[in-house]
């Protein structure tokens, strides 16, 4: 094993953790359930492991874009709490400055379902 | 810690005071015949009981309290069963409520009556058998609203919750939707405009308070080869506006993916405000209906987060609960998508 990696970074990483557990209650533990409720709760634990895959996985350089993305708004708000006070002082309100911000929006809500439901953001996006 | 029960086995000390309540409530000896837990509910756990009364057979659903309340507006199971009982004597096609846990319980519950037909929203949407009734769904689907919202008010119910002197239903929501937002304390950009967007365009009221189901949707309507059989959970009931209801199975997460059928995934929206003109039911006004379907998507993307913080609080440790915070972000898109539309004017 190389000795040159950063002394944190684990093997197998997170990713693969999150994901063997995925499978394993996709292809051995759910096939085995009968009762109605205890299955859908396992069929949510396996989804939610699977938000958790793709959230990992899209790596910094989306949410440092969301983050751009903010700054660039009118009033360059630093951050959410920022930009909430904002809106709520009316900052948003005509009708350019709120487009501006509906643009950001979406795009802040696009990483979210990314790794909420791909597939909803397909069907919606068509 | 949360409770394990058996799907086929209703824990003994429920079962005694079931059959006790009922008992005590016909006079007559009762036996349990069959149990089975249904499946889902994030806020009640609901039972398949068969019961021998008596001579006679019962088929019934038990609605029971979980743990934490889903919601600080519902309704508790005492006053869900007094209003479901006015609802049925004034015509409104849902169970018969039957009968009710005793004050002590310290979980409450009732049993109804156990109509047949399908729940499930994303069966109902999808079933083959029910492509028939499907066709018709939306036109009875605003035809029974029009019978809930002719439920005389003034007397003869319950008291459930209404508007606070001096608000409007539409200042009522949006104060509601402030103060969960307080509770859970987190800031979202998309919340903080969607609530000043609508504030700034609350619509007009013409005064007409009804009784409001408060959770009319698919997934909570029994729905057999004929169309709708039964209307279910009453415990979000409330005196309000009409366009509260006739908006809220339009929101799109009630469509259970099929997007292009507006009324909860089975229908048109002309065939539903049809039923509810034919019906009796006041004028429809469009704005109005736009305004409730917006905060609809808003109420529940911040209920999703306040079943998300049960969690995360310890309330009710569950994954169900827990993961319905990150699908919030489905109504936060939708409102956003909405409100853009209606900006550029291709409402």
């Amino acid at each position: 094993m190389s000795d040159e990696r950063d002394a944190f970074e684990q093997h197998p990483g997170a990713l693969d953790l999150i994901d063997a557990a995925r499978e394993h209650l996709a292809t051995r533990v759910l096939p085995a359930i009968t009762d109605p409720r205890l299955r859908f709760e396992t069929l949510v634990a396996t989804h939610v492991l699977g938000v958790a895959s793709r959230e990992l996985s899209r790596g910094p350089e989306m949410t440092a874009e969301i983050d751009r993305g903010r700054a660039a708004l009118p009033g360059a708000p630093a951050h959410d709490g920022a930009l909430c006070a904002l809106i709520e002082e009316g900052r948003y309100d005509d009708p350019e400055a709120g487009a501006a911000l509906r643009r950001w929006l979406q795009a802040r809500n696009e990483l979210s379902l990314f790794a909420w439901n791909p597939l909803f953001l397909m069907r919606v996006k068509g | 810690m949360t409770e394990v029960i058996r799907a086929d086995a209703l824990p003994d000390p429920l079962r005694d005071e079931l059959l006790a309540a009922v008992t005590a409530t016909t006079g007559l000896p009762a036996s349990l015949v069959a149990a089975r837990r249904l499946a889902g509910g994030a806020s009640m756990e609901s039972w398949s009981i068969d019961l021998r009364v008596g001579d006679a057979d019962e088929a019934l659903v038990l609605r029971r309290d979980m743990g934490a309340n889903m919601s600080a507006y519902a309704l508790d199971r005492p006053t869900e069963f007094a209003l479901l009982q006015a609802a049925c004597a004034a015509g409104v096609r849902a169970p018969r409520p039957r009968y009710l846990s005793p004050d002590g319980a310290a979980r409450r519950w009732f049993l109804m009556e156990r109509l047949p037909g399908e729940s499930v929203g994303r069966k109902v949407v999808r079933a083959p058998e029910l492509a028939a009734a499907r066709e018709v769904l939306a036109r009875q689907l605003g035809e029974a609203l029009a019978v809930i919202h002719a439920v005389p008010v003034e007397r003869g119910l319950p008291t459930i919750p209404g508007p606070t002197e001096g608000r409007t239903p539409a200042d009522e929501a949006l104060h509601q939707a402030r103060a969960v937002l307080a509770t859970l304390g987190l800031r979202n950009p998309v919340w903080s405009y969607a609530l000043r967007w609508l504030g700034q365009r609350v619509p007009a009221w013409d005064g007409a308070l009804v009784l409001v189901h408060g959770d009319y949707r698919i997934g909570n309507l029994l729905v057999d080869r004929d169309g709708l059989a039964g209307v279910l959970d009453w415990e979000f009931a409330h005196l309000g506006d009409r366009h509260e209801d006739l908006a809220w199975v339009t929101v799109r997460d009630w469509r259970f993916e099929q997007d292009a059928r507006v009324v909860g995934g089975v229908g048109s929206l002309d065939d539903y405000l049809a039923g509810y003109a034919s019906a009796g039911g006041r004028p429809v006004d469009r704005d109005a209906f736009v305004w409730w379907d917006l905060i609809g998507n808003l109420r529940w993307a911040l209920m999703c987060h306040a079943q998300a913080d049960r969690h995360l609080r310890g309330a009710d440790r569950s994954v169900e609960l827990l993961s319905l915070g990150r699908k919030a972000a489905e109504m936060e898109w939708e409102l956003i998508d909405r409100i853009d539309a209606i900006e550029k004017g291709a409402r």
